[in-house]
């Protein structure tokens, strides 16, 4: 059952402030409406992984894990490999995260990643296939929210790719009896998109990019885009409870494509800061 | 790898015989439930929708109340004879995903700060599932809702549109769901002319993501119409 | 039948300049209707008589209710309402109440049927009530039944005029509470099952013209049916 949330208390001026600056094209901390907080990221930091990444946007840290393991395809889906996504809001990274299973906020966040890259075709699952079938490669991508300082979307999805980025395969192999035999080689996983998300706070039909933590607390309502390099939409959300005029959507799509492009040109090699 | 089945043919019609703009039929039965406060089956095509409300009442346990407004509490379950494969009937990651995103598309109106201290509880059960159950959830929802007398900024209104052999098309079937290229449900409130729940997954152009936002508009204005039709008729006539 | 005209949850009422009344609000430019019911206006002021509702204490109000927890201090009150009463324990032993001494449970227990009045609301703490004062009290025997609150002002009529009618023709003694919660005192079972008939008539059928006459129709028809019986 969901539950209405209690709303996080903002303190009037703030609000008050944030809205006479919106109005003017500014932001609380000085960013333009549709400015980025500082993305930097590393990959292959955990070497007991298959492929990893941790990202850092503004104050939020988000660390992926990727673990490749044997498994059986999905009966309708027999000629391709299974991608798990799974995303903790671990307790130490905010004060309102719970200890206990994933509630419907971290779930919510996985599916949204989960689409992301699944609707793009990000992971090859094809190439995955070992035994039609029988056996496959499972790609499992854990996200873990370390920091919450606003717009975890962004930097899940972000995260997830560059640890995919940075995933290598064990292979297996049959052997001439038929039986799966682990082998020495080791192939980087085959990708085929880059998918960006860009998020959209918005308050009082005022929108803006990357909503940092004070600002998610005062928003209406959030809009998430997911593009591929080609500039496909291949997953949207309208996040919380406000509401949305339909001619804002689409200005909003076209400015996020513009970000996308942006951002996804600062997201490419292992190790990075925009600053 | 079979060959992609044909979904709409060289007349522009679909497997089921609509065109591409059709909605399926829906039936709406106001009133379904005895002890609900309000209740409504919803049909839309194959679709069968059971949506109950009950409250505001009392918060068990006490600390979930809000001291300025009510609470609302949305379970969306899916029967596990609903689906062509039996569902399991343990909550699964999307019925927890669904019953928060329907959550969010209730929440901005139902005059929840007129009730501070209580619940509604607004209980959809899925009992049979043909594609664009959360958005005909949700529109059952608002029905029930003002069924059961709750105060209400308008009514939501839901469908979900799609994008099948490359065309857009209005409120997917079961088929053009599993098989279409993108699926894009939406809930709209006509009388305020905002969007209050835009979920989308597949692959768009951002010219067919255009098009498509606006026929979900047009989709949802006819069901609006039809929500209308049912509440204002359900008092109007009287049954002996 | 024909009905008057029925509004639903959204739909704007009047651009003019009006007063926001009962189950409306203003948005904007416009005051619109919260509920599905029927727009009225008054002076300047326009509400919309919902068609179904429920009940919100108001103070003063004579309700009916049933105690549903024994604490030692108070009873909790099913008052058919999102907010459940509070009867203190004072307003039964007097001021002189000693938790050590007096025992709430002995006095009333769960089930115990009140007709009291509401003391004390306001939305951010539970109603208080009371059963001091003229006709208050535990009721003791009698029939329940519950109408909708929304349909009150038609159950009662006029000057009261459709429930003296209803009293008279069924030979019983109605009291409604404010809450919906309605006590019918008679000794006939069928006398109640009458009553009970016209109400869910006028639930059902209360936003409808010429209402005075189908009352009216039902319990002579009852009356014909039950000739019938006898004579049979």
């Amino acid at each position: 059952m969901s539950v209405t949330r209690e709303k996080p208390v903002v303190s009037k001026i703030l609000q008050k402030n944030m809205l006479e600056l919106l109005s003017n094209g500014i932001r609380i901390d000085k960013r333009k409406l549709d400015e980025y907080r500082k993305i930097s990221y590393q990959v292959g930091i955990i070497e007991k992984a298959d492929g990893s990444a941790l990202l850092s946007l503004g104050e939020t840290m988000v660390l992926v894990g990727v673990k490749v393991e044997l498994g059986q395809p999905f009966e309708d889906t027999p000629d391709q490999g299974v991608l798990v996504v799974n995303a903790e809001l671990l307790p130490l990274a905010s004060q309102t995260f719970e200890p206990g299973p994933p509630d419907e906020r971290a779930i919510a966040l996985a599916r949204y990643v989960d689409r992301s890259i699944r609707e793009s075709n990000t992971v090859d699952l094809k190439s995955l296939t070992i035994v039609q079938g029988k056996i496959c490669y499972v790609v499992y991508v854990d996200v873990y929210v370390l920091d919450y300082g606003g717009n975890l979307v962004d930097a899940s999805v972000l995260a997830a790719v560059k640890a995919l980025e940075n995933t290598k395969i064990k292979k297996y192999e049959l052997d001439e009896n038929g039986k799966i035999m682990k082998t020495e080689k080791v192939e980087s996983l085959k990708l085929n998109d880059f998918p960006v998300s860009i998020t959209f706070g918005i308050i009082n039909n005022k929108y803006f990019v990357d909503p940092s933590l004070e600002e998610e607390q005062a928003c209406d309502t959030f809009l998430t885009f997911t593009y591929t390099k080609s500039g496909n939409i291949c997953a949207v959300m309208k996040n919380e409870q406000g509401l949305i005029a339909p001619a804002q959507v689409i200005e909003m799509m076209e400015l996020g494509w513009k970000k996308a492009k942006e951002i996804s040109s600062l997201m490419l090699g292992g190790q990075k800061g925009n600053d | 790898m079979s060959l992609k089945k044909q979904l709409i043919n060289e007349q522009g019609i679909r497997t089921d015989g609509r065109g591409i703009d059709d909605l399926r039929p829906i039936k709406i039965t106001l009133g379904y439930l005895a002890h609900a406060n309000g209740s409504v089956l919803y049909e839309q095509g194959k679709n069968k929708i059971l949506a109950a409300v009950f409250g505001p009442s009392e918060v068990h346990p006490k600390h979930a109340e809000l001291p300025d407004r009510a609470i609302l509490r949305v379970r969306y379950r899916m029967a596990p004879f609903s689906t062509e494969e039996r569902k399991s009937p343990a909550p699964t990651r999307r019925e927890i995903e669904l019953s928060m995103v329907i959550r969010n598309a209730l929440e901005s109106v139902v005059l929840t700060e007129l009730f501070p201290r209580t619940a509604i509880d607004i209980f959809i059960e899925v009992l049979q599932a043909d594609a664009g159950t959360r958005v005909a959830g949700v529109t059952a929802a608002a029905l029930a809702l003002a069924d059961a007398g709750i105060p209400m900024k308008g009514i939501t209104a839901g469908c979900a549109v799609g994008k099948v052999d490359g065309k857009i098309v209005c409120d997917l079937n079961d088929i053009e769901d599993k098989e279409g290229e993108a699926d894009m449900p939406i809930v709209y409130i006509p009388t305020l002319g905002k969007i209050s729940l835009l979920q989308m997954d597949g692959l768009m152009t951002q010219e067919e993501f255009k098009q498509a936002l606006s026929k979900a508009i047009n989709s949802a204005m006819k069901v609006y119409q039809l929500q209308v039709n049912a509440l204002k008729t359900k008092y109007i006539k009287v049954e002996r | 039948m024909s009905g008057k005209p029925i509004v639903v949850p959204g739909e704007i009422l009047t651009s003019g300049y009006y007063r926001v009344g009962e189950n409306t609000i203003k948005l904007d430019n416009s005051i619109i209707a919260t509920k599905v019911g029927i727009p009225q206006t008054k002076g300047n002021t326009i509400r919309v008589i919902a068609l179904k509702s429920f009940y919100i204490p108001k103070i003063h109000d004579l309700i009916i209710g049933v105690v549903s927890e024994v604490y030692y201090n108070m009873w909790r009150v099913n008052i058919f309402s999102p907010y459940v009463a509070v009867l203190p324990a004072v307003d039964v032993f007097g001021r002189r109440f000693d938790p050590t001494k007096d025992n709430t449970l002995k006095k009333m227990d769960a089930g115990t049927v009140l007709k009291a009045r509401i003391t004390f609301f306001d939305r951010t703490q539970d109603p208080v009530i009371t059963i001091r004062g003229e006709g208050l009290g535990v009721i003791e025997k009698g029939f329940i039944t519950y109408v909708n609150p929304s349909k009150i002002a038609k159950l009662i009529g006029k000057k009261g005029n459709m429930l003296q009618k209803i009293e008279q023709l069924t030979n019983t003694k109605i009291t409604v509470g404010q809450n919906g919660v309605i006590l019918i005192e008679t000794q006939s079972i069928s006398a109640k099952d009458k009553v009970i008939k016209t109400i869910k008539l006028i639930e059902r059928e209360a936003h409808l013209s010429n209402l005075g006459d189908r009352v009216t129709k039902i319990l002579k028809e009852d009356e014909e049916n039950e000739l019938e019986k006898t004579t049979n």
